[in-house]
């Protein structure tokens, strides 16, 4: 059995189980929940009227607007959906960075435990990714209890490692999952070359996408003194510098790095959610959650 | 370059920034990282700037360290290089005050106990050395000591060069430069600063010089700036050529300094077995009385039987001290004669030292003469009286008999004597008497003119009987100098039987009867004059020569007077002479107007006779007695006749401490000696030559106290002759001129007085002060470009809200 304290912490849980976990967009699901589905239903929340078509139920039609207007429309319903949920946990060697609680890879299984958790825990379906240059486990989306305990599994066993493809594995996974949904990616988004493309291709898929962005203190504000020798966790690139004298052009990189990311996000309308593993993580989820609750709802 | 050249090892220290650098290049601590790229593309922004930066730090750190290094080194600057390209040339004339007076111990407020004011002047100038070696440009330096200059001035020379210690030499931080002078003394002789004053202007008018300063290290005695309208007229010289002139003073005020002025034998016949009365004059150049002073003196005795000079001693001869003579009262300025007898039996030259207790000044406590004692030696009386009156009455006097011993033996002779009578026959006696001789031809004249010239002494006792006319055409003839003047016809005496009044009275200068002057005329009372010889055109003088002043200082010392000074001894109580005394060449001539046969006078039987006849004959033989001291600038002479000695020496300069250092020496024929002449070599030791030949052993030459020569007789015996060589008098006034009457005195000579101490402390911190505040000044520049850079480099923490990694 997994320890699940290890990356699903009780503090952290305990904190948002109060919150919805609610899909900004419309998300297919099988069963009846608090989602907005595109399955026009029985549910009591009118949509839109429609035009009436050979073969539509008479019992759907309109007959208020019949009587005002003299046409026939259906009315319909917007149907309440269960969410499916796909965690894309990037587990390339450079999530390696940190020690403990601050380590980025544990921090992120954290993130992406906490977010099953509270999925499950609302009946929604809830599957894993994790990968480096490819897919490297894959848990499918499914709403019972026991899904938790198999993400925990699967997030246990692997540890980082390799390089990262996003642009790669984001294809594979939009093949891989049916229906749309929710994905969220949890990565440092070091190392990846064609980041924009991988999360065009979710989008185009009609994915709810939201993007954790974990960053390390040292790599947000690079504190090192003294002779370094910088050796690249995913590449064999190494660099003998005083780090102070590299401190303002690395900032001023990393600076524009962020920014484009965000500004691509914003593009792509993907919520973009930079986090440092110092953060608290009940506080990040409960800003991620309220932000989510508060955007308003928008139809595809 | 360098103050402390060996510290200048420590500027490998400089390499230690570089070697911390490569080493810290070494040694990276491992960081792995994922934000590569960032880290990359920054580097590849800020490459050049990085590694200028690290450049410029490194540079700066190694400077830090050069400038440490050489602030504890001492650097004294590089302007000298620039001084030699063409930079500033500054000549620095050091006139040094060396007199006898520079010795002086007085206590400067604040100063050394034990230092002289010789050794303040010199520590000035090593101060100044100093100073100006870590000074920028080009500083060339002249030291001349003013007893050099003046004895190079006497020698005829008027080159600065040959007097100067240092002549324009280029000043660097060597010390070997200004050693020699170092170690150098006060001299004992005095002299003014006048010939070295003008010897340096002439220096500083030769060199070629952008500034010019001349320093004046004296002691600023009043005896020679009282009145120093000759220091100014030179000085003015320098003036107008616009040198700047600065006066350091490096004497304190004068305390208690007394000084034996004098010291010498009375003329007397200076005969083995004789004893010889000694007087020593003691004079306090003090401003208080002084009371219970100890004089001190001791004999050296130099025995037959020493034959070789001891080096190892300070005197080769037996030391014998006499009882000490006590100063009861000494007032401020006094001067007191006291006199002791010395008993030697031995013939041959003794020495005598005597010494008063340590004072200000030391060099004037202690003086020495020597005492020339020989055999008893014959004189001739020569007495026309065939029943030798004359020679009874004066031979009676010289050798009593019995157990009196006054060192001469009478001889009597006729005057037939005369007739065949030689430089060489005379030269036998000591003294000549000739009584009543009537007549002296030419050829006696001649020799006898010889003898007195040469030191002999010639009494005349010209009775009744004499002729005139003859004696005044013979013995004033071609400058013959035997008579005092022309004799004038005789002449009674008026009222000869006054009882109220002696017919004999002692004239204004007496010295022949010096012992019973203290009685008054009054002593002749007993004694009758009826009648005398008068003296024509008579040139006595009543002028007072001091009798006790040092005879002849040379043994050469000669000196040609067309009229010779006569003295009145004893004259008649109308006042015409009755006894004169006059000096020709070496020699002494004792003139009495009247004979002793009894017919003028009855003075030959009163007991002043007695004292007359042992004055005359002691008088008569001492001017042919050698010198007994000569100054220390005078010239040594040691005449070896070659029948005698042979013609090489050993001469042991006087010293204050044994061991002495001998210097041998070959006797040379005197210049300008005839080919027939007498074969006589001599020993010439002439300090004035040896300072124009630049001989560095001048100052063991010229020091006072006994030296002695090591002479070889023709039998192979040796012989050892003490020299006693003193210093002038007058060096023991301590006395002292202000600055404020100097600078009045020199007006319109703009002239800058300042301390031996203050001029010291000013030139201990002004040079280096300099020099240091700009290194300090230097280093804190580059250390704080050392602190930027390091900052620019980012070598500095930052502050940050998460602590640096």
């Amino acid at each position: 059995m997994p320890d699940s304290k290890k990356y699903l912490r009780p503090e952290v849980t305990g904190r948002i189980r109060r919150l919805e976990l609610t899909a900004r967009r419309v998300v297919e699901g099988f069963l009846s929940g608090m989602h907005r589905s595109p399955y026009f239903g029985q549910s009591i929340e009118f949509l839109q009227h429609r035009q009436y078509t050979t073969g539509d139920e008479i019992r759907h039609i309109d007959w208020k607007v019949f009587a005002r207007q003299d046409r026939l429309v259906i009315k319909q319903y917007e149907e309440e959906t269960n969410l499916r949920l796909h965690l894309i946990v990037d587990r390339s060697h450079s999530m390696a960075y940190g020690n403990g609680e601050s380590n980025k890879f544990d921090y992120s299984a954290s993130i992406a435990a906490s977010l099953a958790y509270l999925a499950i825990r609302q009946k929604d379906a809830c599957g894993l990714f994790t990968f480096d240059t490819q897919i490297r486990d894959n848990v499918p989306a499914k709403s019972s209890q026991s899904q938790l305990t198999r993400m925990l599994m699967a997030l246990d066993r692997v540890g980082a490692d390799g390089r990262t493809d996003l642009s790669r594995v984001a294809r594979e996974i939009a093949q891989t999952i049916p229906r749309r949904g929710m994905v969220v990616i949890i990565s440092d988004l070091l190392g990846v070359d064609s980041l924009i493309e991988g999360l065009r291709v979710l989008r185009q898929r009609g994915h709810d996408v939201a993007l954790f962005h974990v960053l390390h203190d040292d790599e947000m504000d690079f504190n090192f003194d003294g002779a370094t020798r910088f050796e690249g966790l995913e590449s064999e690139e190494f660099l003998n510098c005083n780090p102070r004298a590299l401190r303002e052009g690395y900032l001023e990189a990393l600076d524009q790095f962020l920014s484009d990311t965000r500004r691509a996000c914003g593009r792509l309308m993907i919520d973009y959610m930079q986090v440092r593993t110092s953060d608290p993580l009940d506080a990040v989820l409960a800003k991620f959650l309220s932000v989510r609750q508060s955007l308003p709802k928008l139809k595809r | 370059m360098f103050l402390y050249p060996a510290l200048t090892l420590g500027f490998l220290f400089v390499g230690v920034p570089l070697l911390v650098h490569l080493i810290n290049m070494l040694r990276h601590r491992r960081q792995q990282w994922a934000a590569m790229d960032f880290l990359l593309a920054s580097f590849r922004k800020q490459k050049k700037w990085i590694r200028l930066r690290q450049i410029l730090l490194l540079l700066a750190r190694l400077a830090v360290a050069a400038l440490l290094i050489a602030m504890l080194c001492g650097w004294t600057g590089g302007g000298k290089l620039l001084g030699v390209l063409g930079g500033r040339t500054t000549h620095h004339v050091i006139v040094l005050d060396d007199s006898a007076s520079m010795g002086d111990r007085s206590v400067v407020a604040g100063g050394e106990a034990e230092s002289t004011a010789y050794e303040r002047a010199l520590r000035a100038i090593a101060d100044l050395t100093r100073r100006l070696a870590s000074e920028d440009g080009n500083h060339q330096l002249t030291v001349m000591r003013a007893s050099r200059a003046a004895m190079a001035v006497r020698g005829g020379s008027e080159s600065g060069d040959v007097a100067a210690d240092l002549s324009a030499q280029t000043i660097t931080s060597d010390a070997k430069l200004i050693n020699r002078l170092m170690a150098t003394e006060a001299s004992p002789i005095r002299t003014d600063l006048v010939p070295a004053i003008d010897l340096a202007s002439g220096l500083l008018r030769s060199t070629q010089a952008d500034t010019q300063y001349l320093y004046i290290a004296s002691d600023f005695r009043q005896r020679d700036w009282a009145n120093p309208d000759r220091l100014a007229e030179s000085l003015r010289k320098l003036s107008s050529d616009a040198t700047q002139i600065r006066m350091i003073d490096c004497a304190a005020n004068p305390t208690v300094n007394l000084a034996i002025t004098d010291l010498s034998p009375s003329p007397d016949v200076w005969v083995a077995g004789v004893p010889v009365v000694i007087t020593a004059k003691i004079k306090n150049y003090g401003d208080a009385a002084v009371k219970n002073v100890s004089l001190s003196n001791r004999v050296i005795r130099y025995p037959t039987t020493l034959l070789t000079p001891d080096p190892t001693r300070q005197f080769s001869g037996n030391i014998e001290s006499l009882p000490a003579i006590l100063i009861e009262s000494l007032g401020a300025g006094e001067e007191v004669s006291k006199s002791f007898q010395v008993y030697v039996t031995e013939k041959g030259t003794h020495a005598i030292e005597v010494s008063l207790p340590e004072d200000s000044l030391a060099i004037d406590n202690v003086r020495s003469c020597t005492l020339p004692l020989t055999e008893a030696e014959k004189v001739l009386i020569i007495d026309a009286d065939p029943d030798q009156r004359g020679f009874y009455h004066i031979s009676s006097v010289l050798n009593p008999g019995s157990q009196v011993r006054i060192g001469a033996i009478p001889e009597y002779q006729p005057p037939t004597f005369l007739r065949g009578a030689t430089l060489e026959s005379l030269s036998a006696y000591r003294a000549i008497y000739l009584v009543d001789v009537p007549e002296i031809s030419e050829n006696a004249a001649d020799a006898l003119a010889q003898y007195v010239q040469r030191g002999g002494g010639l009494a005349w006792f010209l009775g009744p009987t004499i002729d005139r006319g003859s004696y005044n055409n013979v013995l004033l003839k071609a400058d013959r100098q035997l008579l005092p003047a022309s004799l004038g016809p005789a002449e009674e005496l008026v009222d000869a039987d006054s009882v109220t009044t002696p017919d004999m009275a002692f004239g204004e200068d007496s010295p022949l009867l010096e012992p019973i002057r203290s009685a008054g005329d009054a002593v002749f009372s007993l004694v009758g004059v009826s009648e005398t010889w008068t003296l024509l055109e008579t040139e006595t003088t009543s002028t007072t020569q001091n009798a006790s002043e040092p005879q002849s200082m040379t043994q050469t010392g000669s000196t040609e007077a067309t009229t010779p000074r006569v003295r009145e001894v004893i004259r008649r109580r109308d006042g015409k002479p009755i006894v004169t005394m006059h000096e020709s060449g070496r020699g002494r001539v004792v003139t009495v107007l009247m004979g002793l046969d009894g017919k003028w006078t009855n003075w030959q039987g009163d007991p002043t006779f007695v004292v007359f006849v042992l004055q005359t004959n002691a008088t008569l033989w001492s001017g042919a007695a050698p010198p007994t001291q000569r100054f220390v600038d005078d010239t040594l002479v040691r005449l070896l006749p070659s029948e005698s000695y042979l013609p090489e020496a050993t001469y042991l300069p006087a010293t204050n401490e044994a061991p002495r250092l001998p210097v041998d020496y070959v006797a040379q024929p005197p210049a300008g000696a005839d080919a027939g002449s007498e074969s006589v070599d001599a020993i010439t030791i002439d300090p004035v030559e040896l300072v124009l030949e630049g001989e560095s052993s001048i100052e063991e030459l010229i020091k006072p106290g006994i030296s002695e020569w090591g002479l070889t007789r023709m039998d192979g015996r040796g012989e050892v002759v003490p020299v006693a060589s003193v210093i002038q008098v007058g060096e023991g006034d301590l006395r002292r001129s202000t600055p404020a009457e100097i600078q009045q005195a020199m007006l319109p000579i703009d002239v800058q007085f300042v301390s031996s101490s203050t001029w010291s402390e000013e030139n201990q911190t002004a040079g280096s002060s300099t020099l240091t505040l700009v290194l300090l000044g230097l280093l804190g520049t580059v250390l704080a470009s050392e602190q930027l850079l390091a900052y620019w480099a980012s070598y500095h923490v930052a502050p940050t809200a998460r602590g640096a990694r």
